[in-house]
């Protein structure tokens, strides 16, 4: 079993070009490399991964499959269209998400009620991780949204949900969630300063 | 339906989309420039939120995975996308010679006017999902884009222009596709007043070339009389 602990030292300044570095090198067979990339990492993939799938042996299974994408495709890295780390994570919530959709299909579980579970888990948030500058960053990013927007976001993010699944839960208009989901992360974007490369 | 496909970029970003819906994005993103910086942007975004999930991953986990990596072997770059880089290079300088003859050529200044997408859109749609698909865009001084997406595998091509200007009077955008011995077939008239035109080419696109526009007199015309106003070659 794992349980939430501290944070350790994430990316520092130059994380992202260390990340770059590192994943190219991964690309030419550097085992040495790889192993630094998921130090680097790790702590993210995982504890987004575990959030989304929520089960701690099925979030391992998840990494372990992320990890392995990132080795095989890391020459697909394109420099120009992403951040490094923005990549790793993109994958590895992608994965996660593919996940719990298969796990939905294949026992049909009620949207509603996997919504009241995930909400509980929601709050147990590292007290550590909360108290980092960075997360304090983020966290102040995010209060540029609406409520109703950063409760988009969320969802789709953290749970995993499809927009229609959104709606349905918040029971608003069909096309209402993508349009709090997009707006929600371009204020987010806009609040960090982040740039599309 | 344009700005619906666009609005789904955020739920794109964060993989809030259906498979059917992904694909229909996916396939949309082939050819909007816009759509794609967004979703880039917007995963850079998305990806700082990670930081408010941080958790230490069980010990053992690290000796899995740097194991399990051990027994695989990365692949190496896909040799297409070095192609695919080496024709954007190639096709930005035959777009620039294209701007320099439209200069002395036809007089462009309206834009067409709008049509729907019909069909076609669907014919596009499954080239931009064909594996081998091509996407070859020309832009024009006035800030008009053309654009031919092609699948060899499928054997079609069609042509998407956006602020296309008309034809100077009396005369047509007539579409053509390049055999490798040289030979242009027509591949069909653009219509005259269509604006932003998603269109088939007709014959067959999987042994051509190249593809061209140029200006005639003659719709029908059964080879061309002029030299093209934009070309756009499969090499």
């Amino acid at each position: 079993m794992s349980h939430l602990t501290s944070v350790p030292s994430g990316p520092e300044p130059e994380g992202t070009d260390l990340a770059t570095e590192l994943l190219r090198r991964c690309a030419r067979d550097d085992e040495n490399a790889f192993a630094q990339l998921y130090d680097l990492t790790a702590p993210r993939v995982f504890g987004l991964v575990r959030r989304v799938v929520r089960d701690p042996a099925q979030a391992e299974e998840v990494t372990q499959e992320v990890y392995l994408d990132l080795w095989r495709h890391a020459s697909r890295f394109d420099s120009r269209r992403s951040s490094a780390l923005a990549w790793v994570f993109t994958i590895a919530h992608r994965r996660a998400v593919d996940r719990v959709r298969a796990a939905e299909a294949a026992d049909q579980r009620d949207v509603a009620y996997g919504y009241r579970q995930r909400e509980v888990a929601h709050d147990t948030t590292s007290e550590a991780a909360q108290d980092r500058w960075e997360a304090r960053r983020v966290r102040a990013a995010l209060e540029t949204l609406t409520p109703t927007q950063r409760k988009a976001v969320d969802l789709a993010y953290f749970g995993g949900y499809t927009h229609s699944e959104i709606a349905a839960m918040l029971d608003i208009p069909l096309g209402t969630a993508k349009t709090r989901i997009r707006d929600g992360l371009i204020r987010l974007r806009d609040a960090l300063g982040v740039e599309g490369s | 339906m344009t700005d619906d496909i666009h609005s789904l970029s955020g739920a794109y970003a964060v993989d809030a989309l259906t498979d059917d819906e992904r694909s229909a994005f996916e396939a949309h993103l082939e050819h909007c420039a816009a759509c794609r910086e967004e979703v880039d942007s917007l995963r850079e975004a998305a990806a700082e939120l990670t930081l408010l999930a941080g958790e230490e991953p069980p010990p053992a986990l690290r000796a899995d995975v740097l194991g399990l990596v051990s027994t695989v072997r990365p692949e190496p770059p896909r040799l297409d996308d070095r192609r695919a880089r080496r024709r954007r290079t190639w096709i930005a300088a035959a777009a620039a010679a294209v701007v320099v003859a439209l200069g002395v050529g036809v007089g462009v200044t309206r834009p067409w006017e709008g049509t729907s997408q019909g069909p076609e859109f669907t014919v596009a749609e499954q080239i931009a999902r064909a594996d081998d698909a091509q996407r070859i865009s020309v832009s024009f001084d006035d800030g008009a884009v053309a654009t031919v997406l092609r699948s060899q595998s499928l054997g079609r091509a069609v042509i998407e222009t956006s602020d296309m200007a008309p034809p100077p009077e009396g005369r047509h955008y007539v579409l053509w596709l390049q055999d490798s011995d040289g030979t242009m077939h027509h591949a069909g008239a653009m219509p005259d007043e269509a604006g932003d035109t998603t269109m088939p080419l007709k014959g067959d696109a999987a042994s051509a070339i190249g593809a061209g526009i140029t200006v005639e007199s003659d719709p029908r015309t059964p080879e061309p009389t002029s030299e093209p106003v934009a070309l756009f070659s499969f090499a």
